[in-house]
């Protein structure tokens, strides 16, 4: 199979080296992972102890008629077996996606596997372990000495990483349920400006920014911003803030008409994996071996990821839209037929 | 939009609504029972006869919580289907409903309405020699529609293109153009003689 763009003699963009960082970003990112493991061997996880609010809780003389303060309950941790698990369907959907994306070229398959991804992560796991709150985690166990994580955060935050490093964004596409539940949203898009765009996707910095600022904090002062201003975490747990759950309402709204507007303009995750998917030796590519430069593909792109006539690997979200509008879809399928030649250029 | 899409749309809609309609008087209802409750507590220390009253208004609120909070998972568990069925039979998911608008590299111009030629010498079939038909190859991929440069073909995407002959100034672009062969030319009358000059 061809690889990258082969027609670069138009755009000559397209031809630079992208893979000379690659095996540099992928030694940092193994280097990353072993040190998070390290440190996670090197402290074991230190029990803060619980204490009751005395202001909110109520005491055993407020309600009267014999009642006694119950026990604190806590919540029984998931057997590790089944967090494992979580963490093998990331990885199997992961690869799941990169098949059908790369190889079968097929977007109702995407469709099908993203939706599966919103009913188990979203649903039933209820939005949580995700890699994107994992950032938190990950920064706090680096950066506090009494904080540790289980290995399977670390997984999760590294498996998408190591992904897009080869593959391209993947995990949005396919796997994450954030992405999923937008996904299934987009009825109409519309083109956003593209200076709009950049600006806009400026912001996710912003907020990546901030939230590790806010995990670094000492722990009482510390707070995981993505997870408390995650829009839609409250749709999939179907309970929780009314102003949280207004905003999920207005960003699958919205999602309607601007294309995945969270991850492409707030998700502090999506701005690793694009830094991540610019190494990538392998994506999306709009027209492997043959096109018509007609552009479909790019007024059918919701993302604004397409552009001049080629697939802007960091923006794309492998939804596989260009696939499906392709009036070649269906050889581009299968791949077989030969280069349809050009009538003016011979002769 | 078929019917089952319409259905489904206005499921949404009602059901949103009705979650809105629970949380708005939910939201009005707490005050006043917050403060009937605190009323009933502080007056209860000194009137044991309220201390029954007390008891069953919490338990009221209690239940009324609890019910307002199973309705609204049950209302939300349907949403959810209803969006299912919407977004599975919408059919802009997968398919092509939503049809891509034209590149903005190649806006075209509107068709133009001057320098039109009289109806009869366009309604003559000897107007030009030769035509361009679009044959039954065109895979609708509008590269043609978007090189015309009098947008003699319209931009319908994935339709089988076709040449308005009236305003088809047979520059021979679109047939330069298709790389699926798709574009050929008719004669339209015999090929005239050449006089070799009077």
């Amino acid at each position: 199979m061809n690889a990258g763009p082969q027609g670069g003699a138009g755009f000559p963009a397209c031809r630079r080296n992208r893979h000379a960082g690659r095996p540099a970003a992928l030694a940092l990112l193994l280097a990353l992972f072993t040190s998070l493991v390290l440190s996670v061997s090197r402290a074991p996880a230190q029990a803060i102890p619980y204490q009751r609010q005395v202001q909110t809780a109520p005491q055993p003389d407020t309600i009267g008629g014999g009642y006694k303060t119950p026990e604190v309950q806590r919540a029984r941790p998931r057997q590790y077996w089944l967090q494992v698990l979580d963490v093998v369907l990331l990885a199997v959907a992961m690869c799941v996606t990169v098949w059908i994306v790369l190889k079968r070229r097929n977007r109702k398959w995407v469709v099908v596997t993203a939706a599966g991804s919103l009913a188990y992560f979203g649903f039933y796991r209820e939005g949580c372990i995700c890699p994107i709150g994992s950032i938190q985690n990950v920064t706090v166990a680096l950066t506090d000495p009494g904080y540790s994580i289980p290995i399977v955060v670390t997984a999760t935050f590294v498996l998408p990483l190591a992904v897009a490093l080869f593959f391209g964004r993947a995990f949005c596409g396919g796997v994450c349920p954030l992405g999923a539940i937008q996904e299934l949203v987009v009825l109409k898009p519309i083109r956003t400006p593209r200076r709009l765009d950049r600006a806009l996707g400026l912001l996710k910095y912003v907020y990546l920014g901030l939230a590790i600022l806010f995990a670094v904090k000492p722990a009482l002062a510390r707070d995981f911003l993505i997870c408390r201003f995650d829009p839609f975490v409250g749709l999939f747990r179907r309970e929780g803030a009314p102003h949280m759950l207004m905003l999920g309402g207005a960003f699958l709204v919205g999602g309607m008409f601007i294309g995945r507007p969270y991850c492409r303009y707030l998700c502090p995750y999506g701005a690793l994996l694009s830094w991540c998917s610019r190494l990538a030796y392998r994506g999306v590519t709009v027209t492997p071996d043959k096109e018509l430069d007609c552009g479909l593909c790019a007024g059918a792109c919701p993302y604004g990821a397409i552009e001049e006539m080629r697939t802007v690997r960091w923006d794309c979200l492998y939804c596989a839209r260009c696939y499906a509008f392709c009036p070649r879809d269906g050889q581009l399928a299968r791949a077989k037929a030969p280069l349809v030649r050009l009538p003016g250029a011979t002769s | 939009m078929s019917t089952l899409t319409r259905a489904a749309a206005a499921t949404i809609a009602a059901l949103v609504a009705i979650l809105l309609v629970d949380y708005a008087v939910a939201t009005r209802r707490a005050p006043r029972d917050d403060k009937l409750i605190a009323d009933l507590q502080r007056q209860s220390q000194t009137d044991a006869a309220l201390a029954s009253r007390l008891d069953s208004e919490q338990k009221r609120i209690t239940a009324a919580h609890l019910s307002r909070r199973s309705r609204d998972r049950a209302v939300s568990g349907m949403l959810i289907a209803a969006a299912a069925v919407f977004i599975l039979f919408s059919g802009r998911l997968v398919g092509r409903m939503s049809l891509p608008a034209a590149p903005a590299r190649n806006r075209k111009p509107a068709r133009p309405r001057f320098l039109k030629p009289p109806a009869a010498v366009l309604k003559s079939p000897n107007r030009t020699l030769i035509r361009y038909r679009i044959t039954d190859d065109c895979i609708g991929c509008t590269v043609c529609a978007q090189v015309c440069p009098k947008g003699a073909i319209r931009f319908r995407p994935y339709e089988k293109h076709r040449v308005d002959h009236e305003l088809c100034t047979p520059c021979d672009m679109c047939r330069r153009v298709c790389q699926e062969d798709a574009v050929e030319i008719v004669m339209t009358a015999p090929a005239p003689v050449m006089d070799s000059g009077a």
